[in-house]
């Protein structure tokens, strides 16, 4: 508070007017800020020189007690709308402000580095399927293969180093060794396109199956597998036209290449791969090294390679031994609950399969992509009861006349309906017998046994 | 009790037109106060504020500002009424006591006020064989307790300043009186022009402003007590009187460049004056801090001294 010249105080004090005091009810009036305007200033012009007058007014000021509680109950009605809780409540809204900006600026960097990572994936597919083999062990395949169903983010990042790793000119041969090897020229027109994912996945055949499940792992990896590589239902039958055209020789060829490309797929995209428990010692080389083999082997027996051109990085000491080595092949369990599950880890982890509620149904075959576990917990259960697995051949059998089929252990599925001359498989399924990938017999509750000996394509009653 | 004023034509009007309504809502009827009656009172109300070229409108705004029921409950109890007296009594005294407590800030001084005043408000004196009470002149422009507290407040200053012109040898010993600097002479002593500089920038200054001036430099009262007094929020009467000390300033350094002084000689003339120094000799010696809250409590304990013996006695 600035201080008056001492002049002016003593000028003030000396204005005392000689005027009569103005009574009790006047003062007692201006104190109540009742009086007119005229008579308030008449009043104040009086307090203003009396020093007299103005003592009695503050003494007779009501009880501060009376004011306060009034300040009380005004603050408490304007509590909330007082500068002081404005001013804080301002600065509060702005650092929270500030902070969701951040946190949503965060956000979406993060998420652009995921697309830019996919959209590098995309535009270099063998990236996916050609391994850097760094030296360390890898993790589990069905880890890898729960990874691929449950976070496809963090195979991202998975993908995104594997592609720093790995040398590009590596990764160019791999790719066209990959696609050449389902159907040369075909696939080798279909691989130079960037998408290489997509095409992957409806380029047909065998190894167009494999490399829809490669793509499809690897692209559910790289967080856009739903969307960047579904199964076409225009190019998968001829997929499995094609499998199941094949020869007994080719198709026993293809077998356990079925479930090396499986593995493959599922451990393209994790960092490094795991052999399976069964397998023999595999040695690893630069992927150049791998791809060149692969490619000069393809040349020489395409059919028989072609998995193992998916597999894309695995590459043995020999190449004759690549068809006995055996990779982790799933295997399948039905819970006390009826579901259907499967296992890469020789039963470590059991990851909840359910084919029925993945894909809509067309014509008499359907395909179901497990493109995630939430898809899957989030259709309705059905019962299983009885399931059969041949290598990638996976029958499951259960309530209601429930049937399906899949080729590559599990990715895709088939619902199949056994009939003969018009008359189909009725009640459930209590036994699915497989001795192969061909011959196979199914029970059911209403005593009906079901044989079929060329893959489900044709069924006998018995 | 008659008007002893005669009021205008509109303002009768006004009165005779508005009473029946302002008397059934004042209640005089159970005081035994007519309607006729309370005419009277408000004519002798109106006769005492009312200019006497006020117009009818003005005439029905004052009327109707009146606290009215608790004017004939005044007027009830100056009478002699005991119904009156009985709902005086019983929502006035308490806080009659409370009020007198806070003014004298003592016990049986305030008891001592108090009893007074009841004594007045009764009528113990007498004029022309007939008992005058204070409440008759109630005037209902405020309200009754305001007033009572008021009228107390009137009281206690008029026994202070009796007591202050009666304070004994012993007691300005006590006080230090012979220690004080003498009174400062009147302003011959001072710059002719800062004076009619100050002046003239205190005349232009608004009579709110100048209150506000003289309750907080010269009164001591807190920026609270001013507040309080003019109705307005504490925070205001800060700003204002920062604004004041400022254009003061300015507007006598102005003033006396005007009259021929260059700024630098009116501002040590504001700054440095032989009084100023008087004043802070003074204040040393009388051990007076410049808070004003205990400027006014030093007042209090100061009529307490001199109360509480007299009582005691």
């Amino acid at each position: 508070m600035q201080d008056v010249p001492k002049i002016v105080l003593k000028r003030l004090q000396g204005t005392k007017g000689a005027e009569a005091h103005p009574d009790a009810d006047l003062l007692t009036a201006f104190a109540e800020q009742s009086l007119g305007e005229s008579e308030r200033t008449g009043v104040m012009e009086h307090l203003a020189r009396c020093n007299d007058c103005r003592e009695v007014v503050a003494l007779a000021l009501p009880a501060n007690e009376a004011v306060a509680v009034s300040d009380t109950s005004r603050s408490s009605r304007g509590g909330w709308f007082r500068w002081p809780v404005l001013r804080w409540s301002v600065a509060i809204a702005g650092i929270i402000a500030i902070a969701s900006f951040g946190i949503l600026q965060y956000r979406q960097r993060q998420k652009g580095e995921i697309l830019s990572s996919n959209l590098s994936a995309r535009n270099e597919p063998a990236s996916s399927a050609v391994q850097a083999l760094p030296a360390s062990p890898a993790p589990p395949l069905a880890r890898s293969e729960s990874r691929n169903i449950i976070l496809p983010a963090q195979n991202d990042k998975q993908a995104e180093k594997k592609k720093q790793a790995e040398p590009p000119g590596g990764l160019q041969s791999s790719a066209t060794a990959d696609f050449s090897i389902a159907q040369p020229a075909r696939a080798l027109n279909r691989a130079a396109p960037a998408a290489g994912a997509a095409h992957g996945a409806t380029s047909g055949g065998v190894a167009g199956g494999n490399a829809g499940g490669n793509f499809l792992g690897s692209g559910s990896g790289a967080g856009v597998a739903p969307k960047a590589a579904p199964p076409s239902p225009s190019n998968t039958p001829a997929a499995q036209g094609e499998l199941k055209n094949a020869t007994p020789e080719e198709t026993a060829k293809l077998e356990p290449s079925l479930a090396r490309g499986q593995a493959g797929a599922v451990s393209s995209a994790a960092p490094t791969i795991e052999a399976a428990p069964q397998s023999e010692v595999v040695t690893v080389t630069t992927e150049r090294q791998a791809a060149d083999q692969v490619i000069e082997s393809q040349k020489e027996q395409p059919s028989q390679y072609q998995s193992s051109a998916t597999l894309g990085v695995v590459e043995a000491k020999d190449v004759a031994t690549l068809s006995q080595l055996e990779l982790a092949t799933p295997r399948w369990s039905i819970s006390a609950e009826g579901t259907l599950q499967r296992t890469f880890d020789g039963g470590k982890t059991w990851v909840e399969v359910n084919p029925g509620s993945v894909a809509s149904k067309v014509g008499n075959t359907h395909n179901f992509a497990m493109k995630n576990k939430a898809a899957v917990q989030g259709n309705p259960r059905q019962v299983f009861r009885a399931v059969s697995a041949a290598g990638a051949e996976v029958w499951a059998g259960g309530s209601a006349a429930m049937l399906y089929h899949s080729t590559d252990s599990g990715l895709h599925w088939a619902r199949v309906v056994p009939s003969e001359s018009g008359a189909a498989l009725t009640g459930d399924i209590t036994s699915v017998e497989f001795s192969d990938s061909q011959h196979g017999r199914i029970a059911t509750s209403a005593s009906e046994v079901w044989i079929t000996a060329d893959d489900g394509k044709t069924w006998h009653r018995q | 009790m008659s008007a002893t004023k005669t009021i205008s034509a509109p303002v009768q009007s006004s009165v005779t037109e508005l009473a029946g309504e302002l008397h059934a809502k004042s209640g005089g009827e159970k005081f035994g106060i007519t309607c006729e009656g309370f005419a009277a009172i408000l004519c002798d109300v109106a006769a005492k504020y009312l200019p006497e070229t006020g117009n009818e409108a003005e005439a029905r705004a004052f009327l109707q500002s009146l606290r009215v029921e608790e004017l004939v409950l005044a007027r009830a109890c100056a009478n002699g009424d005991n119904s009156a007296w009985e709902i005086f009594l019983t929502r006035y005294r308490e806080k009659l006591y409370q009020a007198a407590l806070r003014i004298a800030r003592e016990d049986s001084a305030a008891r001592e006020l108090a009893d007074g005043l009841y004594a007045e408000l009764y009528g113990v004196n007498t004029r022309e064989g007939e008992r005058v009470s204070k409440l008759a002149s109630f005037t209902g422009r405020g309200s009754l307790e305001g007033w009572l507290r008021t009228v107390l407040a009137q009281e206690f200053v008029n026994r202070y300043r009796r007591t202050k012109r009666l304070v004994s040898l012993d007691e300005e010993i006590e006080e230090g009186a012979q220690f004080a600097a003498r009174e400062p002479e009147a302003s011959s002593s001072g710059d002719s022009r800062l004076e009619s500089c100050t002046d003239e920038a205190l005349a232009a200054l608004s009579s709110e402003d100048r209150l506000v001036l003289a309750a907080y430099y010269l009164d001591g009262r807190t920026l609270a007590e001013v507040a309080r007094m003019t109705g307005v929020h504490e925070s205001t009467i800060s700003r204002k009187l920062d604004k004041l000390a400022k254009s003061l300033r300015k507007k006598i350094v102005a003033g006396m460049m005007r009259l021929g002084v260059d700024r630098r000689a009116a501002e040590e003339a504001l700054e440095v004056d032989v009084r100023d120094l008087q004043v802070n000799i003074r204040r040393s010696l009388g051990q007076e801090p410049p808070g004003a809250a205990f400027l006014e409590k030093k007042d209090g304990l100061r009529l307490q001294q001199k109360i509480a013996p007299r009582a005691k006695s």
